[in-house]
């Protein structure tokens, strides 16, 4: 077969046994909001599902839709956006914008066949520890129904 | 269609004798005297060889803006502007108003010598010297072609693109074609850090052609020429006709059709909504 | 070796029987090249595939070694030239075919290309004459033929009668013919003729041809260049689709744990090809058009001793701006 075009990247994962198989999510959090709040879970001892890698932003307004891309062909099953809410916004505007992009990338996943489901967006202040453990618990329900996106 | 043609050969060498212009920016014939190609004529004398019939597709507004546009070029000193007419199709029209949106030159540097549709468009052309029909059976046929992939599932589609993408050979010839891919390093080409890989693979393949889609989103003048273009056939009109849908669905926006609304995704109000967002 | 005849409806019967004994590649659609698993799915029209078959000797993308790292400990694993089963490509037209002679050159100069060769040796050529060029075919403007062998191993050339006639021009064709003697019968004086005379027919039907005997190439320096390429928008088509163009990128892709350094194919056009810290030494694109025909026709030429061309016309055919090949080699010549 000419293979050229059909090569798989590194990461691939074939075979996944499904029922011990634990999405991995990774997770964009602006560094005045989100940030804070998920460290304050972890302060708090909360327990939550321990399927999120978190990526450190300055501000949700960073995210280019193509680091959601490449954290789907880096292993992500499921991608989370979270910053502060809309008027609490750091820098002001950023998040208004993320909102904005995060919407129409979402359908553009859609129609190019990934599930919208897999990326996923929340407003997490830095005093809502418990908000972020909750967050982080149904995001992991919602895309492990969803299955690897590999599979 | 030779009345258009008399009209743009007319326009062009008035300006060109009353240098009023340095360039006209049109169409040609091709060396095989059929296909047609874009024309740079600056001397009144060549003007007859300016030409137009349903073959210019081109998106001339290409020829504009990027490293070297000749509104922008970076390779000539500031105080050497460049004088431009240009030939302009509808999509070029939207093209131009949306590149204008995007400061990428002044109006007072282009004269527009639009061909136009009847379709909105947000700017007036200078001098207008053509009226063609919309192709209703191309847009048809598009329709057509979404509304298959909409009633497929999921699964379906994602096979569906799946394949398509894997016949990319990222010759990059959508992007180049392309009015708005004008960023002087696209981030494909970035490597410090790398987002998407060089080589043919399917991954990157998905990665390059929906970022190209997601950065055209609020922008594209739905000229299909990347489709046109595309050597192995990738019906990439289908992607970016989807996301105009799209953002005129979530934002009531047509880009080029107003020249005082903001552009879609560089805007914001503050009680947008987004029902996803917990 | 002496030339046969195949009867027109053996062919998809033969090309079953290879099927059944090798990979068989041929032309499956517009676009490609395709491995086949029945002749059904051969589609010989009388266009060209938009993607040459160069792909099967160069892929688009080569591993040429992977690593690992576990703390300090970094393995490094080059893997071996490819063990690559025998195929036959089916349905090249000859000037496909040409194109593998001409970088042979290439890929045999100073380093060696093993993974190149190894495919190279394992590939039977099966060309199909062409009846009717492109509008944009200019083979005998670089040396070729409609009917021409170079880089064949067999030549089909349809004949009036509805028989190819079979020229068996190396040691490999010979072996495919005696292995499938019962698809071939003799060829006689008659039909070896009306082959030749087919062939100087569609010679004449290629119209548009330039002269490049003694081409004396516009001199370096010179304004022409500067406007031959005023449309050119710097994609990659002309080169990628080109059967003879060969440039290539080397890339490592991977993690910081583990990754892979790929060849993969690069196009002179692009802005980022030859930009190096240093800066780029083509920055405009004009000088980049003026390198990729001077590399073709110039430098190749004085190199290697062959034009770094077919005359596919696919860089006609398939530019997004129509940008003539044969127009360029017209204004250029000094």
């Amino acid at each position: 077969m000419l293979s050229s075009n059909q090569v798989e990247t590194l990461s691939a994962s074939g075979g996944v046994d499904l029922s011990t198989w634990e999405p991995r999510i990774f997770a964009f959090l602006c560094n005045w909001c989100s940030y804070v709040g998920a460290d304050l879970a972890g302060t708090s001892r909360l327990v939550y599902p321990a399927t999120v890698r978190i990526i450190r932003l300055p501000c949700t307004g960073r995210v280019d839709p193509v680091f959601i891309l490449r954290s789907f062909q880096r292993g992500a099953d499921g991608v989370l956006v979270s910053g502060c809410h809309p008027g609490d916004c750091h820098y002001s505007k950023g998040n208004f914008y993320a909102r904005r992009r995060m919407l129409m990338f979402r359908k553009l996943l859609e129609f190019a066949g990934i599930d919208p489901r897999r990326l996923q967006m929340s407003w997490v202040s830095a005093s809502e520890g418990s908000k972020w453990a909750q967050v982080v618990t149904d995001v992991t329900n919602e895309v492990k129904a969803l299955g690897p996106l590999r599979a | 269609m030779e009345a258009i043609t008399e009209n743009i050969r007319r326009e062009a060498r008035r300006l060109l004798e009353e240098e009023a212009v340095d360039v006209v920016i049109g169409y040609q014939l091709g060396w095989d005297g059929v296909e047609t190609v874009p024309a740079f004529v600056d001397q009144p004398a060549e003007v007859d060889k300016l030409v137009y019939n349903e073959r210019c597709t081109h998106n001339l507004a290409k020829y504009l803006v990027g490293r070297e546009g000749y509104l922008t070029s970076r390779f000539r000193p500031s105080d050497q502007a460049v004088r431009v007419a240009l030939v302009a199709l509808p999509a070029t029209l939207r093209a131009v108003v949306a590149l204008l949106r995007e400061y990428q030159f002044d109006r007072a540097d282009l004269t527009v010598l639009g061909i136009v549709d009847g379709t909105p468009v947000g700017l007036e052309p200078d001098v207008e010297v053509g009226r063609i029909e919309v192709d209703t059976a191309k847009e048809e046929q598009i329709r057509a072609q979404i509304d298959e992939l909409d009633g497929m599932s999921l699964a379906e589609r994602r096979e569906w693109w799946r394949q398509q993408f894997s016949k990319c050979i990222r010759c990059y010839a959508c992007r180049q074609v392309c009015p708005f891919c004008y960023c002087e390093q696209c981030i494909a080409d970035e490597n410090q850090p790398q987002w998407i890989e060089r080589s043919p693979s399917l991954w990157n393949n998905m990665g390059w052609n929906l970022i190209r889609a997601y950065h055209l989103t609020g922008r594209c003048s739905d000229c299909g020429e990347c489709d046109r273009v595309c050597p192995v056939g990738i019906p990439l009109r289908l992607i970016n006709s989807r996301m105009l849908d799209e953002v005129e669905a979530a934002f009531a926006f047509v880009p080029g059709t107003d020249p005082e609304a903001e552009p879609a995704l560089a805007a914001f109000q503050p009680d947008d909504t987004a029902g996803f967002i917990r | 070796m002496e030339a046969r005849l195949l009867d027109r409806k053996q062919l998809s019967p033969l090309v079953d029987a290879l099927i059944a004994d090798c990979e068989v590649i041929a032309p499956v659609d517009e676009s490609s090249y395709h491995l086949i698993e029945s002749a059904s799915e051969m589609q010989l029209t009388q266009l060209k595939p938009a993607k040459s078959p160069k792909e099967l000797v160069f892929p688009q993308r080569e591993v040429l070694l992977r690593y690992a790292l576990a703390g300090d400990d970094v393995t490094l694993d080059e893997p071996p030239p490819p063990a690559v089963a025998d195929r036959v490509l089916i349905g090249t037209r000859p000037c496909d075919a040409a194109a593998f002679p001409v970088i042979d050159a290439l890929f045999g100069w100073d380093d060696v290309d093993a993974a190149y060769f190894e495919r190279r040796e394992h590939t039977t050529v099966v060309s199909i004459a062409c009846d009717q060029p492109c509008d944009t075919c200019f083979c005998t403007s670089v040396g070729g033929s409609p009917a021409g062998i170079e880089g064949s191993d067999l030549l089909l050339t349809p004949l009036g009668e509805g028989d190819y006639h079979v020229q068996v021009i190396s040691e490999r064709g010979q072996s495919l013919v005696d292995r499938y003697e019962r698809f071939f019968r003799a060829s006689d004086q008659a039909h070896n003729r009306e082959r030749a005379l087919l062939e100087d027919e569609w010679r004449a039907a290629i119209e548009q041809t330039v002269d490049l005997n003694e081409i004396e190439m516009a001199d370096f320096e010179s304004p022409v260049w500067e406007t031959l390429a005023q449309a050119c928008v710097d994609c990659g088509i002309c080169t990628f689709l080109c059967p003879t163009c060969h440039c290539f990128d080397i890339q490592d892709e991977g993690d910081p744990n583990h990754g892979e350094r790929v060849r993969v194919w690069d196009a002179c056009t692009f802005y980022e090809y030859t930009r190096t810290h240093a800066g780029q030494p083509r920055p405009m694109h004009y000088r980049r058009y003026r390198q990729r025909i001077m590399h073709k026709f110039r430098y190749y030429p004085e190199n290697m001793g062959k034009v770094l061309c077919v005359g596919c016309g696919r860089c006609i055919q398939y530019c997004p701006v129509r940008i003539d090949l044969r127009a360029v080699l017209e204004a250029v010549k000094g």
